[in-house]
């Protein structure tokens, strides 16, 4: 019995040991398994976006073969003296050496993008202290940029139940009902009626929240898309641009490869890890705190208060439940408009290199106002 | 899904057999009266017209050797095992009702399919209307004290719903409302993509056609751009990009629930113990549920919105460079936003 005892003490000190394991909630991380999981040994063969050597060898192999056809072409002319074949040919070789310096061109910017990030970013450390990671691969920049924005789309989601909780609270306190009519004669008397208001108040914040948290995790997955689908428009772009019919797709699509898979998750990194740092936090809580508390000053506790209700309670969680919600949506905010100055710098580079790869569908098209 | 894949497939072989011969014979008959113009040309003392005529004869046999050239290259298209080759890349979900050694057209279809019939916006459409069936079905708190027994109504009361709809009635208004668009736009997809083999065989017909002829030679080469670009760009890009999404989900839904299990009981016996006895499992599995319930919408969301945006954006870029290539320039995606 005494042994029974000694061992159900020990099993309970094991299991209240083990308390603090159960107590940490893992919650689903989509960005390991987006780029250390299952789908990067799936799609490797589609991407090589890791190490970028396969991006290079597949395009050096396109433009490799088309060189030997081009060059067969040429030694035909030369052998039967077709002189239209021969300066064709000569203009597709001068082509695909431009073809080849762009390689070279997406190559070197490609290698130099985690120099650049981590400039960046070392930038944003002297100035700020942020809790970014520091970038020592492509993966790891997807990898970084997806962690930051879905564990703030989460942090919402926690803020939205939490927002719910707040209003269920609210909505019990405004039902209390004080009734004086025994036998149905009397008066009955809602005191915190006014609460409804409060929690129709709090619902409308809702609806900032629930559009920071989608544009946050369309953003997280959207990189995925870029990280293994853009591959493929460098490969076809460089195969297009090989055949005369066929080159401005060709700019086009190369146009498309850098803009997204090159800029934009550096963009989104290099915002993100500025708005992460602790003293931009600092800095957007103590700007809302101060128009805040002049709010409360200039508006709540003078019209509210003699014109709504007598009671300086009234004003002040009124004010306090705005501050709060609005702090709360600042926060996000601040991410929301880094995601969303991304993509209007990358729609503007689109239009650059449609320019300068000679791509008319992509040049001064106003492409973003075509996608909106 | 059968008779879809089976209607593709007559329309891939009746239009290709009918447009080809047409056009070829289209074609001859234009150089025989251009041959014939050009010899009767000497008699009217009219050298002019025959030079003209040597050009458009030779024209025209341009546009001969262009028939010939999409001939070889609508039989590849017809007969090209698209399946396999992609399935190589791993861009196609193995399922059941997979087609097998399929061609372009029937990949695509199957993709879309899948994708709005089985895979992430069927699966988040279920999951909605379930999460807002939760939501709003629950307790309703009803309390009532009377100061003094047996008297009614002298006293407190309180009341109030216990449902989450009654809260965020209007955020799962919105979510259902958005998965009501993503299905429009996505199921608008499936019938461009039905219609793919008879765009490509008809538009790029109808522009060999008119190229033939002088005066229609750039409209003939915006049709070819507009009939290559649906016809084939579109297909091409739905199988890669759908493929991928379809993969990509398969992987992200098995391992959402591996999560919620591992959330809910952890990793061993002792975390299973200590989560029921101390009512962290329950806590647990329903945050894991909302976590990856919005993981998966926002999944499905970004598909369902991007993907088709990629799509026509690539699309519209072939068919704006490749018509200005062969003839003059054709934005179809600013002419339908006029339209519209």
């Amino acid at each position: 019995m005494n042994k029974r005892i000694i061992l159900l003490i020990i099993l309970a000190a094991i299991i209240f040991a083990r308390t603090s394991y159960a107590q940490t909630q893992p919650l689903p991380n989509p960005c390991y398994y987006l780029y250390n999981g299952e789908l990067p040994s799936t799609f490797g063969a589609l991407s090589n976006a890791s190490t970028y050597k396969g991006l290079i060898g597949y395009s050096m192999l396109i433009i490799l073969s088309v060189l030997m056809i081009v060059a067969f072409l040429y030694a035909i002319g030369i052998a039967f003296k077709i002189n239209r074949l021969i300066s064709f040919s000569r203009n597709e070789i001068l082509e695909n050496v431009l073809n080849f310096i762009l390689i070279l061109f997406v190559a070197g910017g490609i290698a130099g993008i985690d120099g650049v990030v981590i400039g960046i970013a070392q930038f944003s450390l002297s100035g700020v202290s942020t809790s970014q990671t520091s970038i020592t691969s492509t993966s790891g920049l997807y990898y970084s940029a997806c962690k930051y924005y879905y564990g703030d789309a989460i942090g919402e989601v926690g803020n939205l139940i939490s927002l719910a909780l707040t209003i269920f609270g609210i909505n019990i306190a405004s039902s209390i009902r004080f009734n004086f009519m025994p036998n149905g004669f009397g008066a009955s008397l809602e005191p915190f009626a006014w609460y409804g208001l409060l929690s129709k108040m709090a619902s409308s914040f809702s609806v900032p929240i629930v559009a920071i948290t989608g544009i946050e995790l369309i953003n997280v997955y959207l990189l995925a898309i870029i990280y293994y689908i853009f591959p493929l428009f460098l490969y076809l772009g460089i195969l297009f641009r090989t055949f005369p019919w066929t080159r401005a797709i060709g700019g086009a699509l190369l146009g498309l490869f850098i803009s997204f898979y090159v800029f934009y998750p550096a963009l989104v990194y290099a915002i993100s890890s500025i708005t992460a740092s602790s003293s931009m936090q600092a800095f957007a809580q103590s700007t809302i705190a101060n128009l805040a508390s002049g709010l409360n000053a200039n508006f709540f506790t003078s019209g509210l208060t003699s014109s709504i209700n007598p009671g300086l309670s009234v004003s002040s969680l009124f004010s306090k439940s705005i501050i709060a919600y609005v702090e709360t949506i600042a926060a996000g905010g601040i991410n929301t408009i880094g995601i969303l100055i991304s993509l209007v710098i990358c729609f503007d580079l689109i239009e650059a290199f449609g320019d300068l790869l000679g791509a008319p569908s992509l040049a001064h098209g106003g492409v973003l106002k075509k996608v909106i | 899904m059968q008779e879809c894949l089976n209607s593709i497939n007559s329309f891939l072989t009746a239009p290709y057999t009918a447009w080809f011969p047409i056009t070829l014979i289209a074609a001859i008959l234009i150089i025989v009266i251009l041959a014939a113009i050009y010899l009767f040309a000497p008699l009217m003392g009219r050298e002019d017209i025959r030079r003209n005529i040597g050009i458009m004869i030779y024209q025209t046999l341009f546009g001969i050797v262009l028939i010939m050239a999409f001939g070889i290259f609508a039989t590849w298209l017809c007969s090209f095992n698209a399946e396999s080759f992609l399935q190589n890349l791993n861009l196609i979900l193995v399922t059941s009702i997979a087609p097998q050694n399929a061609n372009l057209y029937e990949t695509a279809l199957y993709d879309l399919y899948w994708f709005t019939n089985y895979g992430a916006l069927a699966n988040t459409n279920n999951f909605l209307f379930l999460v807002y069936a939760v939501f709003n079905s629950g307790p309703e708190l009803n309390i009532q004290i009377n100061f003094i027994p047996g008297i009614d109504d002298l006293g407190v009361a309180a009341k109030a719903p216990f449902s989450v709809g009654s809260v965020l009635d209007s955020y799962l208004g919105y979510m259902n409302q958005a998965i009501g668009w993503l299905f429009i736009i996505n199921d608008l997809q499936f019938i461009i993509i039905s219609a793919a083999p008879i765009i490509f065989a008809i538009f790029v017909s109808l522009g060999l056609i008119a190229r033939i002829f002088g005066f229609s030679r750039n409209f003939g080469g915006s049709l070819i751009a507009l009939g290559v670009g649906i016809g084939f760009v579109y297909p091409l890009m739905v199988s890669i990009t759908y493929g991928f999404i379809n993969v990509a989900y398969s992987q992200l839904y098995n391992s959402m629930f591996k999560n919620i299990a591992t959330s809910t009981f952890g990793t061993n016996i002792q975390s299973v113990l200590v989560g029921f006895l101390t009512g962290a499992a329950v806590v647990n599995l329903i945050l894991s549920t909302i976590y990856s319930i919005v993981n998966l919408a926002g999944f499905t969301a970004t598909a369902s919105l991007i993907l088709p945006i990629l799509n026509f954006v690539v699309v519209n870029t072939f068919v704006i460079d490749f018509s200005q290539a062969f003839g003059e320039r054709l934005d179809f995606m600013s002419l339908l936003t006029n339209i519209v």
